[in-house]
């Protein structure tokens, strides 16, 4: 049984067609994945309250399979504020998504420290792309992992390639952070090392391709780690930090 | 008022050029009475003997005028720590990171043995900070907290992209001190307001910065005489007497 704690579902992307719920659990069922959490795309500009009900429509029928996660943009405090306590209270989201450098926020800002307050209180994860200068850095992000020690949050990429040897620094310093997979496979093996397989959850990023699935299992079945870390990283973690 | 300069580049490199004939007659017009010199270009990342050299006879030659920081490449291992020592033992009186130049994670172990050098003779650490994503002010967050003992000085506060980070990172260790070359007088003035002026130095970074560029733009932050005293003066005094 797998958990795929990173994915993306919309309509259209710049032109590009997204996957649609259809599409997206046909591969989930060809590779042996129970659940999904996506999230929106087109939600990190423009309307996000629209994106938010847009995704929340999509995965209606889906959602024993589908686990939305909904977005709001710091740059509009008051309206994320009051989207983050509708999405929770009305949909019973579970966790925010955010994209710094897409959506044009420093999560050392103000506004996003305001943001995990209140996520903080209502027991929401947060979620971040991470590993792109200059505005996610993984330790920029553990920065609020540092202010709120009870906030859940997701470090979506581990660092993307480079920033790996940061995340593993801010994973042992802060117990509340977790690791998203999608990074190479030997900073993996260090990261599994460091934590015995604990707080990695394995993401994917599907939604732009037919292959991220496929692709990103195959780097999990390639460590050399224990099949109890392994098992542990495709379900356990996922399931524990979506239960609670 | 006897400026101290905490950060000139002095000699002739593949890049950078300047002359002391030329650095002293600045100093003069500009008032700066002291400065902190340190080698150029291929003298930082390979060639540290023949530039700690160049440093060590310009301070015994000018030592009412210079202050002088040895360079050591943490990838030369043990020769590097050999070459600090004697740097340190012939009158230099700290050591400057340059984790760009030098080819390495700020936040990585490999510089450890040489901050534990640092430790041992009480100096203070100059690290250049900003893009590229190897120079993070996070990431010598990192360094600071793993060695509580040595003052660190954050080169460049972050210029540019990493501006943002500067006051978070120095809010959460005592022991990082701001260097204002390049930095806008805005982010300096924001810093000062909200940390105190005790741990901002004035530096120019010249040949790469105009010091008159440096000097005027503190003179437009309205700063009280002893605010002055502190920021182009006596801070940078408390961090050089350091030295056991």
């Amino acid at each position: 049984m797998i958990i795929d704690f990173h994915g993306h579902l919309f309509t259209e992307w710049k032109g590009m067609k997204g996957m649609s719920p259809e599409e997206i659990i046909h591969d989930m069922d060809e590779n042996g994945v129970i659940r999904t959490v996506v999230f929106t795309l087109n939600g990190f500009w423009g309307d996000f309250r629209k994106a938010n009900d847009d995704l929340i429509k999509l995965t209606e029928q889906y959602r024993d399979r589908l686990i939305p996660f909904c977005t709001v943009h710091p740059n509009e405090i008051d309206k994320s504020i009051a989207e983050i306590t509708r999405c929770k209270n009305d949909f019973g989201i579970k966790g925010i998504k955010f994209h710094p450098w897409l959506q044009g926020f420093s999560v050392v800002s103000d506004e996003m420290l305001m943001i995990a307050e209140h996520a903080d209180r209502l027991g929401m994860i947060l979620v971040f792309h991470d590993g792109t200068p200059p505005y996610c850095e993984p330790l920029q992000i553990a920065n609020l992992a540092y202010h709120f020690p009870n906030l859940k949050i997701v470090l979506g990429h581990g660092g993307l390639k480079d920033y790996y040897i940061e995340s593993i620094l801010a994973v042992k310093k802060h117990k509340n952070i977790y690791i998203g997979t999608n990074f190479s496979a030997p900073a993996l093996e260090r990261l599994c090392k460091e934590l015995n397989g604990s707080r990695i959850l394995f993401g994917s990023d599907i939604g732009f391709g037919a292959f991220s699935l496929k692709y990103n299992l195959d780097i999990i079945h390639s460590l050399s780690i224990s099949k109890q870390q392994k098992e542990n990283i495709l379900f356990g973690n996922s399931f524990s930090l979506l239960e609670n | 008022m006897n400026i101290i300069d905490f950060h000139v580049h002095v000699g002739r490199g593949s890049r950078k050029n300047l002359s002391t004939e030329r650095l002293i007659e600045l100093m003069d017009k500009y008032e700066i009475d002291k400065c902190v010199i340190c080698p150029v270009d291929e003298f930082i990342n390979v060639k540290n003997r023949e530039g700690n050299d160049y440093i060590i006879e310009l301070v015994q030659k000018y030592h009412k005028r210079f202050y002088g920081f040895a360079v050591s490449n943490p990838w030369f291992g043990r020769d590097s720590i050999d070459e600090l020592k004697r740097a340190l033992d012939k009158g230099l009186v700290g050591l400057k990171i340059h984790s760009i130049l030098q080819g390495f994670m700020l936040c990585e172990d490999i510089v450890d043995p040489l901050l534990q050098v640092a430790s041992e003779y009480g100096i203070p650490v100059y690290a250049h900070t900003g893009t590229m994503g190897n120079a993070l002010p996070f990431q010598l967050l990192e360094l600071a907290e793993r060695h509580k003992a040595i003052n660190f000085i954050m080169g460049h506060m972050g210029h540019s992209d990493f501006w943002y980070d500067v006051i978070p990172v120095m809010e959460r260790a005592e022991n990082i001190y701001a260097e204002t070359s390049h930095a806008g007088p805005d982010l300096i003035k924001s810093l000062i307001e909200k940390l105190g002026i005790d741990r901002v130095v004035f530096g120019s970074d010249i040949p790469e910065s105009k010091l008159s560029v440096e000097v005027n733009k503190i003179k437009l932050l309205d700063l009280s005489a002893e605010q002055r005293e502190c920021l182009f003066v006596s801070n940078a005094e408390t961090l050089l007497g350091s030295r056991k």
